[in-house]
């Protein structure tokens, strides 16, 4: 999975959408003892069962899991800002009216405006406060992230990156004053912790879960069969199109980059591209589907990436929830683009930088960070203008670039990734043992999933599936398709070789 | 219906998740007791079964299935018979009708002719009678099981078309013929590519490999396909050789054209399923029948190439230790006279007998640049028999 490479999912079986396990045990029992039970106890059995799915695949980290949520949740109550308010405090019960227009504040803004210069006593502990809760997340993040960097069979606790996130979320929220903090221990853990968003997002906001949490409204069969759907559409996406391409990459590497034919390492540029992007965004699909039958808002983290004019454009459309969580929390309290271009272009490596260390810590994470944040600079200092008066040249800027950040992105060496970049670019001539038929023989296997990839990256494919998703033809191919990967899966599982059949 | 109506999708799936689930328990004991495994949920072996050919509505237990079990165990007769023909294997014991451990013994022969020629080898020269009592055992068996099966017609699967023209003028005769002339061993001398003009290499796709990127394509002929295993290489329904004819079984391919040299290296993918004598009972079938469609030919058989330390340390089925088992048994094959082993691990692999980390990426095959390694030892290990 994108960016989660470190973590122990192997054994996870229970919180693996892409699991038979999870498809035919955890998640029909979930629901149907969802839609049975009365609706003020339902937030307390998603917190339970989420719980009981992450412990069955990591018994000490529930312990971490459940340790974080408690304080990040009294560092909320400890931040409201109406503890200097006290006029304000006894009237709110925590769902009244006046929470429901909180959260409708934007949650965008400079810091310094919410607070200005003059701070108070009560200010200024609340900083100090904010300070320290920020400080706790990030240091347990770093702390394991960086153990994983020194020792690699250390791995990372499943989800910790995307469930510290979403404590920070929460609290800059808190902090601001955008959202009251919750004051219900079961909903915030039933936030940060409900399986399906623990272990790769969607990064949710408070605001967005709050709603969906409270249950007030019934389950509904239209977004049961609305979900359902997309649960089959993004298993599909995973299973048919991004895991059948991880076999091509694996290829590619079983012969060698120095081996390969510059078509073949174009290919495999492109079949790496699409299959990250049908991975996360499957993966994606089949968590906002479970949100939706549970109640949640549909929130979108892709949208037609490779559909876009320019790289900045593109991360604007990929894993929107990690792009606008750094807009919000890290780019516009830097100053954003208010401050002058050279403080712009800084702001901007910054934020790339970490984009980089989240997905990864190795050094082609850090590379691949400044990669982008140099090509979004120059886009927006110089390119720009010419992007957006040339339709089809910039749609091909971006097919062709694309594939390459990714290349950085793939491959942890240096040395296999100068050796890849040679094979892309064969300005050093051709090596001894390439096989010049390899383009062919692995078009030939992988042109089916190469091209279901490629025409579900237009944006009218999805527009169209979109738009017919209630009529037969869509129903059906999604009942088919459903099959056609738990096909594929039983007959992965027995099969540890997926990757290799020799 | 209004359920079905509204959420027609969700019905659908759930409606027939919970059919497959119950037809697999139902035949949980029957044709998918194989494919039983407490873990994953039970509609798992109606799609497991699915991909070996077995359905809900196949008669025989795994019938489909290409594990020795039709071989080995066969113990109803009608099951031998069939293993007979799908085998299509003549071995010595086939012309006895079909006696329940056909595969078993016709290991046991083998085995037990090859120590007295391992006795032998050591001694450059081997006395006449030794070696006409040896190839007695086999030659006359073979002979005898010839005949009699393509003129009665025995053996449905012996495919008399394909054999006949050739059969009588150069099968047993002249081969037993050939052997008792010249009964000298040979020793390995170093050889160029042409050597390998009229030289067929069999294999998994490890020889696939060595096909794309060992350069030899413009010498050499390639019968291999991934994940090929001697229990398959000659069932009638792997017809896994391309030509412009459209596409072989190695049977066919193997009658129709005659080759100086033939490299055979399977092994690996067969770890997983029977025992290690069930793949040799095999894979000296595999041997005599490529013997006797191509008598003329050096036969090379190449001892499993190992894996990587990370492989062999975890994996408790593919490790080294397994293939040197099995390798221990495919040398026996060796008589130095027209069968040769060949171990290519002498030059792949490190101290500690593992694969070097760095010429493969998956611990299994080797990255394409180190093929011309395992080319380049074959070459140092050419067989060169001057016509007598």
């Amino acid at each position: 999975m994108a960016g989660i490479g470190t973590e122990a999912l192997d054994s996870l079986n229970t919180l693996v959408f892409s699991s038979l396990e999870f498809l035919f045990r955890y998640l029909p029992l979930f629901l149907l003892i969802l839609f049975l039970i009365p609706k003020k106890t339902r937030c307390l059995w998603l917190l339970a069962y989420s719980l009981l799915l992450y412990w069955a695949g990591e018994p000490w980290y529930v312990f971490l899991l459940l340790g974080m949520g408690a304080v990040n949740f009294l560092f909320g109550l400890s931040l409201d800002r109406r503890r200097s308010a006290p006029a304000e405090e006894e009237g709110e019960t925590g769902e009244g009216p006046s929470r429901r227009s909180a959260w409708e504040a934007q949650p965008e803004g400079d810091w310094k405006e919410l607070f200005p210069a003059a701070l108070g006593e009560d200010d200024r502990r609340r900083k100090a406060l904010f300070v320290l809760a920020v400080s706790c997340n990030l240091v347990l993040l770093a702390w394991f992230k960086l153990n994983n960097a020194f020792d690699r069979s250390f791995l990372l606790p499943v989800g910790l990156s995307f469930y510290t996130f979403k404590n920070l979320s929460y609290l800059c929220d808190v902090y601001r004053g955008t959202i009251l903090p919750e004051r219900s221990l079961i909903r915030f853990g039933a936030y940060l912790c409900m399986f399906p968003q623990i272990v790769s997002g969607p990064i949710m906001r408070y605001t967005e879960a709050f709603r969906g949490l409270l249950f007030e409204h019934g389950l509904s069969l239209y977004r049961l069969e609305s979900g359902v759907k997309r649960i089959a559409a993004g298993l599909a996406a995973k299973v048919l199109i991004a895991d059948r391409l991880g076999i091509l990459w694996n290829d590619l590497q079983t012969i060698g980059f120095e081996s390969i034919s510059t078509p073949l390492a174009w290919l495999g540029a492109a079949g790496y591209s699409l299959q990250l992007y049908f991975d996360f965004w499957g993966y994606s699909m089949i968590a906002v589907g479970i949100g939706e039958i549970i109640g949640l808002p549909v929130i979108r983290n892709f949208h037609h990436p490779y559909a876009a004019r320019s790289v900045s454009e593109f991360y604007r459309r990929w894993h929107i929830t990690l792009g606008s969580f750094f807009r919000d929390y890290v780019y516009i309290p830097l100053g954003g683009n208010r401050k002058g271009m050279a403080r712009t272009v800084c702001n901007l490596l910054f934020v790339w930088l970490l984009t980089g260390l989240w997905h990864g810590n190795s050094v082609n994470f850090l590379l691949w960070g400044l990669l982008l944040g140099l090509i979004i600079a120059a886009e927006r200092l110089v390119l720009r203008p010419f992007l957006e008066g040339h339709r089809l040249l910039s749609h091909l800027y971006v097919l062709a670039v694309m594939p390459l950040t990714w290349m950085v992105f793939a491959i942890p060496s240096l040395s296999e990734m100068g050796v890849y970049f040679l094979r892309l670019f064969p300005l050093a001539g051709q090596p001894g043992t390439v096989n010049p038929g390899d383009f062919l023989k692995e078009l030939r296997l992988f042109w089916p999933a190469l091209l279901a990839g490629a025409v579900f990256c237009i944006p009218a494919a999805g527009r169209w599936c979109e738009r017919h998703k209630n009529g037969i033809l869509v129903t059906a191919a999604l009942f088919f398709l459903f099959w056609l990967s738990v096909y594929q899966m039983a007959n992965a599982v027995n099969n540890p070789f997926m990757y290799a059949n020799f | 219906m209004k359920l079905l109506k509204r959420c027609p999708l969700t019905v659908l799936l759930a409606v027939s998740a919970f059919l497959l689930t119950v037809t697999a328990y139902a035949n949980r004991d029957g044709i998918y007791g194989e494919y039983r495994n407490g873990q994953t949920p039970a509609l798992a072996m109606l799609f497991e079964g699915a991909k070996d050919g077995v359905f809900p509505w196949s008669r025989e237990p795994g019938d489909a299935l290409l594990t020795m079990a039709d071989a080995a165990v066969g113990e109803d007769p009608g099951d031998g018979a069939g293993a007979g023909a799908e085998n299509a294997a003549p071995s010595p014991d086939d012309g006895e009708g079909p006696v329940p451990e056909d595969g078993g013994e016709t290991g046991e022969t083998d085995r037990a002719a090859e120590p007295k020629e391992e006795q032998a080898e050591p001694e450059e020269s081997v006395s006449p009678e030794d070696a006409a009592a040896s190839e007695g055992e086999e030659g006359p068996s073979e002979a005898q099981e010839e005949g009699p099966v393509q003129a009665e017609g025995e053996d449905p699967g012996a495919v008399p078309e394909g054999q006949e023209p050739e059969a009588p003028e150069e099968g047993g005769v002249p081969w037993t013929e050939e052997a008792r002339d010249e009964n000298a061993t040979y020793e390995y001398v170093p050889v160029d590519e042409s050597y390998l003009d009229d030289a067929l290499f069999i294999g998994d796709s490890r020889t696939q490999g060595l096909f794309e990127y060992g350069g030899l394509e413009d010498h050499a002929t390639f019968y291999c396909k991934t994940s090929l295993t001697i229990y398959d290489l000659f069932k009638n329904q792997q017809a896994f050789i391309r030509t412009e004819s459209g596409n072989q079984t190695l049977e066919q391919a193997l009658s129709a054209r005659q080759f100086g040299k033939i490299y055979l290296m399977l092994g690996i993918n067969e770890m997983g399923t029977g025992t290690p004598e069930s793949f040799f009972t095999e894979y000296a079938k595999a041997v005599l029948k490529i013997r006797e469609l191509q008598p003329n030919a050096i036969l090379f058989v190449q001892g499993i190439m190992h894996v990587a330390a990370k492989k062999n340390a975890s994996d408790p089925i593919f490790n080294n230790f397994n293939i040197d088992v099995r390798n221990v048994e495919i040398q026996t094959l060796e008589d130095k006279r027209d069968i040769f082993y060949l171990d290519v691990n002498e030059v792949v692999c490190d101290e500690n007998g593992n694969l070097f980390d760095g010429w493969t990426f998956d611990q299994i095959h080797l990255k394409g640049k180190y093929y011309q390694i395992w080319k380049d030892f074959l070459l140092q290990h050419g067989i060169v028999r001057e016509q007598g």
